[in-house]
Protein backbone atom coordinates (compact mmCIF):
# COMPACT_ATOMS: atom_id res chain seq x y z
CA UNK A 1 0.00 0.00 0.00
CA UNK A 2 2.71 2.45 1.08
CA UNK A 3 4.84 1.49 -1.90
CA UNK A 4 1.92 2.12 -4.21
CA UNK A 5 1.37 5.61 -2.79
CA UNK A 6 5.07 6.41 -2.86
CA UNK A 7 5.43 5.37 -6.47
CA UNK A 8 2.52 7.41 -7.68
CA UNK A 9 3.50 10.48 -5.69
CA UNK A 10 7.19 10.16 -6.43
CA UNK A 11 6.36 10.15 -10.13
CA UNK A 12 4.11 13.16 -9.79
CA UNK A 13 6.67 14.98 -7.72
CA UNK A 14 9.49 14.28 -10.17
CA UNK A 15 7.32 15.43 -13.08
CA UNK A 16 6.54 18.72 -11.33
CA UNK A 17 10.17 19.21 -10.35
CA UNK A 18 11.27 18.75 -13.96
CA UNK A 19 8.54 21.14 -15.11
CA UNK A 20 9.80 23.75 -12.64
CA UNK A 21 13.39 23.33 -13.85
CA UNK A 22 12.27 23.78 -17.48
CA UNK A 23 10.35 26.92 -16.50
CA UNK A 24 13.37 28.29 -14.65
CA UNK A 25 15.63 27.79 -17.63
CA UNK A 26 13.20 29.49 -20.02
CA UNK A 27 12.48 32.50 -17.85
CA UNK A 28 14.90 34.78 -16.07
CA UNK A 29 16.15 38.29 -16.28
CA UNK A 30 16.98 38.15 -19.98
CA UNK A 31 13.27 38.12 -20.81
CA UNK A 32 12.05 41.27 -22.50
CA UNK A 33 8.44 40.90 -21.45
CA UNK A 34 6.51 39.42 -18.58
CA UNK A 35 4.12 36.60 -19.41
CA UNK A 36 0.43 37.65 -19.57
CA UNK A 37 -0.30 35.68 -16.38
CA UNK A 38 2.38 37.56 -14.47
CA UNK A 39 1.09 40.88 -15.82
CA UNK A 40 -2.49 40.20 -14.75
CA UNK A 41 -1.44 39.10 -11.27
CA UNK A 42 0.93 42.02 -10.79
CA UNK A 43 -1.65 44.51 -12.00
CA UNK A 44 -4.24 43.23 -9.53
CA UNK A 45 -2.00 42.87 -6.51
CA UNK A 46 0.00 46.11 -6.77
CA UNK A 47 -3.00 48.38 -5.90
CA UNK A 48 -3.74 46.19 -2.86
CA UNK A 49 -0.13 46.37 -1.73
CA UNK A 50 -0.22 50.09 -2.30
CA UNK A 51 -3.27 50.38 -0.03
CA UNK A 52 -1.79 48.23 2.72
CA UNK A 53 1.48 50.18 2.62
CA UNK A 54 -0.41 53.47 2.86
CA UNK A 55 -2.40 52.28 5.88
CA UNK A 56 0.74 50.95 7.57
CA UNK A 57 2.65 54.17 6.93
CA UNK A 58 -0.29 56.10 8.38
CA UNK A 59 -0.31 53.99 11.55
CA UNK A 60 3.44 54.34 11.78
CA UNK A 61 3.18 58.14 11.54
CA UNK A 62 0.52 58.33 14.26
CA UNK A 63 2.62 56.26 16.65
CA UNK A 64 5.68 58.28 15.91
CA UNK A 65 3.86 61.57 16.56
CA UNK A 66 2.43 60.38 19.88
CA UNK A 67 5.71 59.07 21.20
CA UNK A 68 7.90 61.97 20.15
CA UNK A 69 5.77 64.97 21.12
CA UNK A 70 7.82 65.53 24.31
CA UNK A 71 11.14 65.74 22.55
CA UNK A 72 9.88 67.94 19.72
CA UNK A 73 10.31 71.21 21.63
CA UNK A 74 13.88 70.40 22.51
CA UNK A 75 14.52 69.25 18.98
CA UNK A 76 13.10 72.51 17.65
CA UNK A 77 15.67 74.52 19.59
CA UNK A 78 18.46 72.32 18.34
CA UNK A 79 17.21 72.58 14.77
CA UNK A 80 17.11 76.38 14.89
CA UNK A 81 20.70 76.39 16.00
CA UNK A 82 21.57 73.90 13.31
CA UNK A 83 19.92 76.04 10.64
CA UNK A 84 22.07 78.97 11.63
CA UNK A 85 25.19 76.81 11.39
CA UNK A 86 24.16 75.42 8.05
CA UNK A 87 23.37 78.85 6.64
CA UNK A 88 26.85 80.07 7.34
CA UNK A 89 28.27 76.85 5.97
CA UNK A 90 26.07 77.24 2.92
CA UNK A 91 27.48 80.67 2.14
CA UNK A 92 30.99 79.28 2.34
CA UNK A 93 30.06 76.37 0.09
CA UNK A 94 28.46 78.69 -2.45
CA UNK A 95 31.70 80.58 -2.54
CA UNK A 96 33.50 77.33 -3.29
CA UNK A 97 30.90 76.50 -5.91
CA UNK A 98 31.52 79.76 -7.80
CA UNK A 99 35.22 79.17 -7.56
CA UNK A 100 34.68 75.65 -8.84
CA UNK A 101 32.68 76.88 -11.82
CA UNK A 102 35.34 79.40 -12.69
CA UNK A 103 38.09 76.79 -12.48
CA UNK A 104 36.10 74.33 -14.57
CA UNK A 105 35.51 76.90 -17.27
CA UNK A 106 39.15 77.71 -17.13
CA UNK A 107 40.15 74.11 -17.69
CA UNK A 108 37.34 73.53 -20.19
CA UNK A 109 36.14 70.61 -18.15
CA UNK A 110 33.07 68.86 -19.20
CA UNK A 111 30.70 69.52 -16.36
CA UNK A 112 29.18 66.17 -15.68
CA UNK A 113 27.13 67.55 -12.84
CA UNK A 114 25.20 69.92 -15.07
CA UNK A 115 23.86 66.95 -16.90
CA UNK A 116 20.28 66.57 -15.83
CA UNK A 117 17.85 63.74 -16.00
CA UNK A 118 14.25 63.41 -17.06
CA UNK A 119 12.73 61.49 -14.19
CA UNK A 120 9.40 60.13 -13.02
CA UNK A 121 8.82 59.78 -9.28
CA UNK A 122 7.36 56.63 -7.80
CA UNK A 123 6.41 55.18 -4.42
CA UNK A 124 7.69 51.89 -3.11
CA UNK A 125 4.63 49.74 -2.47
CA UNK A 126 6.20 46.41 -1.58
CA UNK A 127 9.37 44.51 -1.01
CA UNK A 128 10.27 41.04 -2.19
CA UNK A 129 8.91 38.59 0.38
CA UNK A 130 11.95 36.35 0.05
CA UNK A 131 15.15 36.89 2.00
CA UNK A 132 17.19 36.05 -1.07
CA UNK A 133 16.10 38.77 -3.43
CA UNK A 134 16.51 42.45 -2.66
CA UNK A 135 13.89 43.89 -4.96
CA UNK A 136 11.09 46.40 -4.45
CA UNK A 137 7.85 46.99 -6.31
CA UNK A 138 7.10 50.58 -7.35
CA UNK A 139 3.74 51.99 -8.41
CA UNK A 140 4.82 53.23 -11.84
CA UNK A 141 4.91 51.06 -14.94
CA UNK A 142 4.68 50.99 -18.68
CA UNK A 143 1.81 53.51 -18.62
CA UNK A 144 4.14 56.09 -17.08
CA UNK A 145 6.94 55.44 -19.55
CA UNK A 146 9.00 53.19 -17.31
CA UNK A 147 11.01 50.62 -19.22
CA UNK A 148 13.27 47.73 -18.35
CA UNK A 149 16.85 48.62 -17.31
CA UNK A 150 16.05 52.23 -16.40
CA UNK A 151 18.13 53.44 -13.44
CA UNK A 152 16.37 54.28 -10.17
CA UNK A 153 17.69 56.90 -7.72
CA UNK A 154 16.71 58.96 -4.69
CA UNK A 155 18.04 62.37 -3.73
CA UNK A 156 20.67 60.52 -1.66
CA UNK A 157 22.01 58.32 -4.41
CA UNK A 158 21.70 55.22 -6.50
CA UNK A 159 18.95 52.71 -5.71
CA UNK A 160 19.05 50.17 -8.52
CA UNK A 161 17.52 49.46 -11.89
CA UNK A 162 14.20 48.29 -13.28
CA UNK A 163 14.18 44.57 -14.10
CA UNK A 164 10.61 44.09 -15.20
CA UNK A 165 7.58 46.21 -15.91
CA UNK A 166 3.85 45.67 -15.97
CA UNK A 167 1.29 48.32 -16.94
CA UNK A 168 1.12 50.02 -13.57
CA UNK A 169 4.04 48.62 -11.60
CA UNK A 170 7.70 47.79 -11.95
CA UNK A 171 10.19 45.66 -10.09
CA UNK A 172 13.46 47.33 -9.10
CA UNK A 173 16.59 45.29 -8.38
CA UNK A 174 18.39 47.10 -5.56
CA UNK A 175 22.16 47.50 -5.73
CA UNK A 176 22.44 45.61 -2.41
CA UNK A 177 21.12 42.43 -4.07
CA UNK A 178 23.93 39.93 -4.43
CA UNK A 179 23.16 39.52 -8.13
CA UNK A 180 23.54 43.22 -8.88
CA UNK A 181 26.71 44.69 -10.37
CA UNK A 182 27.35 48.38 -11.06
CA UNK A 183 30.39 50.06 -12.55
CA UNK A 184 31.77 52.34 -9.83
CA UNK A 185 34.43 55.02 -9.47
CA UNK A 186 36.12 56.45 -6.39
CA UNK A 187 35.24 60.11 -6.80
CA UNK A 188 38.44 61.75 -5.62
CA UNK A 189 41.04 59.64 -7.41
CA UNK A 190 38.93 58.15 -10.25
CA UNK A 191 39.82 54.54 -9.36
CA UNK A 192 37.38 52.23 -11.10
CA UNK A 193 35.86 49.08 -9.63
CA UNK A 194 32.74 46.98 -9.68
CA UNK A 195 30.10 47.57 -7.02
CA UNK A 196 28.32 44.42 -5.97
CA UNK A 197 25.77 43.52 -3.35
CA UNK A 198 27.31 41.84 -0.34
CA UNK A 199 25.84 38.93 1.58
CA UNK A 200 26.43 41.02 4.68
CA UNK A 201 23.11 42.77 4.72
CA UNK A 202 22.91 46.37 3.58
CA UNK A 203 26.53 46.81 2.56
CA UNK A 204 28.18 46.86 -0.87
CA UNK A 205 31.47 45.46 -2.04
CA UNK A 206 33.70 47.30 -4.49
CA UNK A 207 35.91 44.72 -6.13
CA UNK A 208 38.70 44.62 -8.72
CA UNK A 209 40.53 47.67 -7.34
CA UNK A 210 44.14 47.59 -8.41
CA UNK A 211 46.71 46.96 -5.68
CA UNK A 212 48.42 50.35 -5.92
CA UNK A 213 45.27 52.45 -6.10
CA UNK A 214 45.14 55.15 -3.39
CA UNK A 215 41.75 54.02 -2.11
CA UNK A 216 41.07 54.90 1.53
CA UNK A 217 38.25 54.84 4.02
CA UNK A 218 35.65 57.63 3.88
CA UNK A 219 36.14 58.23 0.17
CA UNK A 220 32.97 58.60 -1.88
CA UNK A 221 32.06 56.16 -4.64
CA UNK A 222 30.00 57.22 -7.67
CA UNK A 223 28.77 55.44 -10.79
CA UNK A 224 31.26 55.24 -13.61
CA UNK A 225 28.77 55.19 -16.48
CA UNK A 226 30.32 52.03 -17.86
CA UNK A 227 28.02 49.12 -18.56
CA UNK A 228 25.29 51.11 -20.24
CA UNK A 229 22.57 51.09 -17.61
CA UNK A 230 23.61 53.76 -15.12
CA UNK A 231 24.62 57.29 -16.13
CA UNK A 232 27.91 58.63 -14.82
CA UNK A 233 28.25 60.53 -11.58
CA UNK A 234 25.41 59.25 -9.39
CA UNK A 235 26.59 58.94 -5.78
CA UNK A 236 26.57 55.37 -4.44
CA UNK A 237 28.15 55.36 -1.00
CA UNK A 238 31.15 55.85 1.23
CA UNK A 239 34.01 53.40 1.72
CA UNK A 240 34.18 51.97 5.24
CA UNK A 241 36.92 49.37 4.87
CA UNK A 242 39.63 48.47 2.37
CA UNK A 243 41.08 44.97 2.28
CA UNK A 244 43.64 43.14 0.16
CA UNK A 245 42.24 40.14 -1.71
CA UNK A 246 43.76 36.84 -0.55
CA UNK A 247 45.58 36.40 -3.88
CA UNK A 248 47.45 39.66 -3.23
CA UNK A 249 46.72 41.05 -6.71
CA UNK A 250 43.69 43.23 -6.18
CA UNK A 251 41.96 45.01 -3.34
CA UNK A 252 38.32 45.24 -2.43
CA UNK A 253 36.46 47.80 -0.37
CA UNK A 254 33.31 47.66 1.71
CA UNK A 255 30.96 50.50 0.83
CA UNK A 256 28.09 51.79 2.94
CA UNK A 257 25.41 53.04 0.53
CA UNK A 258 24.05 56.58 0.95
CA UNK A 259 20.53 55.30 0.43
CA UNK A 260 18.89 53.67 3.46
CA UNK A 261 17.40 50.61 1.83
CA UNK A 262 15.34 49.73 4.91
CA UNK A 263 13.41 52.98 4.64
CA UNK A 264 12.90 53.31 0.94
CA UNK A 265 9.65 55.19 0.28
CA UNK A 266 10.00 57.61 -2.63
CA UNK A 267 12.26 56.96 -5.59
CA UNK A 268 12.87 58.48 -9.02
CA UNK A 269 13.17 56.52 -12.24
CA UNK A 270 15.52 58.12 -14.78
CA UNK A 271 13.79 58.06 -18.15
CA UNK A 272 16.15 60.18 -20.20
CA UNK A 273 19.68 61.39 -19.70
CA UNK A 274 20.52 64.78 -21.21
CA UNK A 275 24.15 64.38 -22.19
CA UNK A 276 26.48 66.71 -24.01
CA UNK A 277 25.36 65.12 -27.24
CA UNK A 278 21.68 65.82 -26.71
CA UNK A 279 19.14 63.70 -24.93
CA UNK A 280 19.48 59.97 -25.08
CA UNK A 281 16.89 57.57 -23.76
CA UNK A 282 18.10 55.42 -20.91
CA UNK A 283 17.27 51.76 -20.59
CA UNK A 284 14.64 49.92 -22.57
CA UNK A 285 17.32 48.65 -24.91
CA UNK A 286 15.31 45.74 -26.21
CA UNK B 1 -12.76 24.78 -2.01
CA UNK B 2 -9.68 24.36 0.14
CA UNK B 3 -7.45 25.20 -2.82
CA UNK B 4 -9.31 28.47 -3.18
CA UNK B 5 -8.82 29.15 0.52
CA UNK B 6 -5.13 28.24 0.32
CA UNK B 7 -4.73 30.58 -2.68
CA UNK B 8 -6.24 33.41 -0.67
CA UNK B 9 -4.06 32.50 2.34
CA UNK B 10 -0.95 32.54 0.13
CA UNK B 11 -1.85 35.86 -1.51
CA UNK B 12 -2.53 37.52 1.83
CA UNK B 13 0.74 36.09 3.19
CA UNK B 14 2.70 37.42 0.23
CA UNK B 15 1.19 40.88 0.53
CA UNK B 16 1.82 40.94 4.28
CA UNK B 17 5.35 39.71 3.77
CA UNK B 18 6.15 42.37 1.19
CA UNK B 19 4.63 45.20 3.25
CA UNK B 20 4.16 44.62 7.00
CA UNK B 21 6.94 42.10 7.57
CA UNK B 22 9.50 44.30 5.82
CA UNK B 23 9.20 46.40 8.98
CA UNK B 24 9.31 43.39 11.31
CA UNK B 25 12.62 41.88 10.33
CA UNK B 26 14.54 39.99 13.00
CA UNK B 27 18.31 39.68 12.49
CA UNK B 28 17.77 41.13 9.03
CA UNK B 29 15.35 38.49 7.78
CA UNK B 30 11.61 38.26 7.40
CA UNK B 31 9.67 35.04 7.91
CA UNK B 32 8.44 32.99 4.97
CA UNK B 33 4.72 32.80 5.74
CA UNK B 34 3.94 30.93 2.53
CA UNK B 35 6.45 28.23 3.41
CA UNK B 36 5.05 27.96 6.94
CA UNK B 37 1.57 27.31 5.56
CA UNK B 38 2.87 24.81 3.01
CA UNK B 39 4.73 22.78 5.63
CA UNK B 40 1.85 22.79 8.11
CA UNK B 41 -0.60 21.91 5.35
CA UNK B 42 1.62 19.07 4.12
CA UNK B 43 2.04 17.69 7.66
CA UNK B 44 -1.72 17.46 8.02
CA UNK B 45 -2.72 16.37 4.52
CA UNK B 46 -0.03 14.12 3.07
CA UNK B 47 2.36 14.19 0.11
CA UNK B 48 -0.07 14.79 -2.75
CA UNK B 49 -1.68 17.78 -1.11
CA UNK B 50 1.74 18.91 0.10
CA UNK B 51 3.21 19.01 -3.40
CA UNK B 52 0.18 20.82 -4.78
CA UNK B 53 0.23 23.40 -1.99
CA UNK B 54 3.97 23.89 -2.52
CA UNK B 55 3.47 24.33 -6.25
CA UNK B 56 0.59 26.76 -5.76
CA UNK B 57 2.34 28.91 -3.14
CA UNK B 58 5.73 28.91 -4.85
CA UNK B 59 4.28 29.68 -8.26
CA UNK B 60 2.21 32.58 -6.92
CA UNK B 61 5.34 34.04 -5.34
CA UNK B 62 7.25 33.60 -8.60
CA UNK B 63 4.54 35.21 -10.68
CA UNK B 64 4.29 38.15 -8.31
CA UNK B 65 7.89 38.86 -7.42
CA UNK B 66 10.10 36.46 -9.31
CA UNK B 67 12.57 36.88 -12.08
CA UNK B 68 12.78 33.16 -12.74
CA UNK B 69 9.43 31.43 -12.76
CA UNK B 70 9.86 28.23 -10.78
CA UNK B 71 12.70 29.46 -8.58
CA UNK B 72 10.44 29.47 -5.54
CA UNK B 73 8.06 26.77 -6.76
CA UNK B 74 10.69 24.03 -7.00
CA UNK B 75 12.03 24.24 -3.44
CA UNK B 76 8.54 24.73 -2.02
CA UNK B 77 6.98 21.75 -3.75
CA UNK B 78 9.95 19.63 -2.70
CA UNK B 79 9.48 20.64 0.92
CA UNK B 80 5.71 20.09 0.59
CA UNK B 81 6.39 16.58 -0.62
CA UNK B 82 8.98 15.82 2.06
CA UNK B 83 6.75 16.75 4.95
CA UNK B 84 3.69 15.24 3.31
CA UNK B 85 5.42 11.87 3.40
CA UNK B 86 5.79 12.27 7.17
CA UNK B 87 2.05 12.80 7.60
CA UNK B 88 1.20 9.34 8.89
CA UNK B 89 4.29 8.93 11.01
CA UNK B 90 3.94 11.80 13.44
CA UNK B 91 1.82 12.87 16.39
CA UNK B 92 -0.02 15.88 15.11
CA UNK B 93 -1.09 16.99 18.58
CA UNK B 94 2.42 17.76 19.74
CA UNK B 95 3.42 21.37 19.06
CA UNK B 96 7.12 20.55 18.99
CA UNK B 97 6.66 18.51 15.81
CA UNK B 98 5.53 21.41 13.58
CA UNK B 99 8.19 23.64 15.12
CA UNK B 100 10.92 21.14 14.30
CA UNK B 101 9.38 20.58 10.87
CA UNK B 102 9.39 24.32 10.16
CA UNK B 103 13.01 24.63 11.20
CA UNK B 104 14.10 21.69 9.08
CA UNK B 105 11.81 22.59 6.17
CA UNK B 106 13.08 26.15 6.04
CA UNK B 107 16.62 24.85 6.01
CA UNK B 108 15.87 22.54 3.07
CA UNK B 109 13.88 25.20 1.20
CA UNK B 110 16.56 27.87 1.59
CA UNK B 111 19.33 25.44 0.68
CA UNK B 112 17.62 24.51 -2.58
CA UNK B 113 17.03 28.20 -3.26
CA UNK B 114 20.70 28.84 -2.57
CA UNK B 115 21.70 26.09 -5.01
CA UNK B 116 19.34 27.38 -7.73
CA UNK B 117 20.63 30.89 -7.24
CA UNK B 118 24.21 29.67 -7.42
CA UNK B 119 23.49 27.66 -10.60
CA UNK B 120 21.87 30.64 -12.31
CA UNK B 121 24.90 32.71 -11.31
CA UNK B 122 27.34 30.12 -12.67
CA UNK B 123 25.35 29.85 -15.90
CA UNK B 124 25.69 33.61 -16.28
CA UNK B 125 21.98 34.36 -16.04
CA UNK B 126 22.50 36.81 -13.20
CA UNK B 127 25.43 39.08 -12.45
CA UNK B 128 26.93 39.86 -9.09
CA UNK B 129 28.87 37.76 -6.68
CA UNK B 130 29.05 34.09 -5.85
CA UNK B 131 27.53 33.40 -2.45
CA UNK B 132 29.29 31.27 0.12
CA UNK B 133 26.99 28.60 1.59
CA UNK B 134 28.30 28.86 5.15
CA UNK B 135 27.97 32.64 5.12
CA UNK B 136 24.45 32.26 3.74
CA UNK B 137 23.59 29.82 6.50
CA UNK B 138 24.89 32.25 9.08
CA UNK B 139 23.28 35.38 7.60
CA UNK B 140 20.01 34.19 6.13
CA UNK B 141 19.13 30.53 6.40
CA UNK B 142 19.53 29.95 10.13
CA UNK B 143 17.73 33.12 11.19
CA UNK B 144 14.87 32.48 8.79
CA UNK B 145 14.52 28.92 10.11
CA UNK B 146 14.39 30.13 13.71
CA UNK B 147 11.94 32.94 12.87
CA UNK B 148 9.66 30.56 10.98
CA UNK B 149 9.59 27.92 13.69
CA UNK B 150 8.90 30.56 16.34
CA UNK B 151 5.74 31.55 14.46
CA UNK B 152 4.41 27.97 14.58
CA UNK B 153 2.67 28.26 17.99
CA UNK B 154 0.61 31.22 16.73
CA UNK B 155 -0.55 29.50 13.59
CA UNK B 156 -0.60 25.77 14.20
CA UNK B 157 -3.57 25.52 16.58
CA UNK B 158 -6.05 27.25 14.30
CA UNK B 159 -4.64 25.53 11.27
CA UNK B 160 -4.96 22.11 12.92
CA UNK B 161 -8.57 22.71 13.94
CA UNK B 162 -9.49 23.95 10.50
CA UNK B 163 -7.89 20.90 8.90
CA UNK B 164 -9.78 18.51 11.16
CA UNK B 165 -13.22 20.08 11.19
CA UNK B 166 -13.16 23.40 9.38
CA UNK B 167 -12.79 24.68 5.87
CA UNK B 168 -9.50 22.99 5.08
CA UNK B 169 -10.58 19.42 5.90
CA UNK B 170 -10.20 16.75 3.28
CA UNK B 171 -13.17 14.54 2.50
CA UNK B 172 -11.94 11.16 3.60
CA UNK B 173 -12.57 8.52 1.01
Amino acid sequence: MLRYILNRYVLGFVALAVLALVLISYTGRDRTNLTPVEKIIKNTVTPVESGVTRVLNGINDIFRTVFTIGSIKEENEKLKQRIAELESENILLREYEYQNIRLRELLQFKDTVSRSFDTVSASVVGRNPSNWFETVTINRGKDDGVKKNMPVITSQGLVGHVINVSDSSAEVLLIVDSSSAVGGLVQINRTPGVIEGLDKKGYLKMSYISKEAPVREKQVVITSGLGGIFPKGIPIGRITEVEMESNGLVKHATVRPFVDFNRLEEVMVIKTVFGENGPSSSGGGE
Amino acid sequence: MRYLIMTVVFLVSLILQSTLFSHLTVAGVKPDLVLIFIILYALLHGPKEGVLAGLLGGLLQDLLFGQFIGMNALPKLTVGYMFGVLERKIYKENLLIPMAALFLGTFVNETILYLLRQISYLMGKTGGISLNYLVSVKDVIFSTAVYNSCLAPFIYGKFYKSSQKGLLRTIDG
